[in-house]
């Protein structure tokens, strides 16, 4: 850990802001597309039903990471939709495009696997509560 | 657990940055030409290979860790800027986003360093 306490909050709470961002803002993009028949769910060839969930997981985690409520076992959710979503959305063979797709998500998930380590940092909210794995 | 979770979080964000740096010199004409479509000069390709390939490798090692996961932060804010802010091309956007997050992932391997398993521990670098 770096040895100045502010700079170290600072910049956990700099990579949270950036780790969250991606996950909240698409959840929340197929939350206002969800009615829409191209929804990208679908494309994949995941049912309907699992939209909520796929959703929920999304802006759950990522509003979770944001906050720096529970911030672990959020990363660790966040870690997982990555790796499920890389082999159900970006796996196709011989597909170039789609591989570095997948390999961005493999080091998405790295990033948040270092996040359910770390925990959020000093600055998160709630922190008086002394929630545990934050 | 904690430096087993690390060592993890290290393979899995340095692998891209190894195998787009190597697919670079493999494909290094293609990728020259690209580049210089992008604005970038094609002389700089070298360094941008040093930079992934030496960059991922350290972090994979675990070496020089935290210096270098800032420069591979900073490199994937560049590339999402040159390569892929184009705001109407959803798909672009993913990624640029996509970008940001594995920032943030460097942001977060540069603070907490690469723990137990590395050349930073072994060697007893600075910053370990």
């Amino acid at each position: 850990m770096l040895q100045n306490q502010t700079l170290q909050n600072l910049t956990m709470l700099v990579g949270r802001v950036m780790l969250a961002a991606m996950m909240f803002w698409t959840g929340y993009g197929r939350l206002m597309s969800y009615a829409s028949i191209h929804n990208y769910v679908n494309d994949w060839g995941v049912p309907h039903a699992f939209k909520p969930i796929i959703i929920l997981w999304e802006v759950g985690a990522g509003l979770l990471i944001l906050t720096g409520i529970y911030t672990k076992p959020a990363a660790l959710a966040a870690a997982l939709f990555c790796v499920v979503s890389g082999f159900v959305v970006h796996l196709h063979d011989g597909d170039e495009l789609q591989l570095i797709d997948f390999m961005k998500n493999m080091a998405l998930t790295g990033g948040f696997l270092y996040v359910a380590v770390a925990g959020a940092g000093e600055w998160r909210f709630a922190r008086r509560y002394n929630l545990k794995w934050s | 657990m904690k430096d087993t979770a690390l060592l993890l979080g290290r393979i899995l964000i340095a692998a891209i940055f190894i195998i787009s740096g190597y697919s670079k010199i493999t494909g290094y004409t293609g990728m020259a030409q690209y580049i210089t479509s992008l604005g970038v000069p094609g002389a700089l390709l070298p360094l941008i290979i040093l930079w992934e390939l030496g960059g991922g490798l350290a972090i994979l090692l675990g070496f020089f860790t935290r210096p270098v996961a800032l420069l591979l932060a900073f490199y994937c804010v560049v590339t999402a800027a040159l390569v892929h802010y184009h705001p109407a091309d959803q798909m672009q956007m993913i990624n640029f986003m996509k970008n940001m997050t594995m920032t943030g992932g460097f942001i977060y391997v540069a603070v907490a360093g690469a723990g137990a398993f590395s050349l930073d521990r072994k060697l007893k670098l600075k910053w370990a």
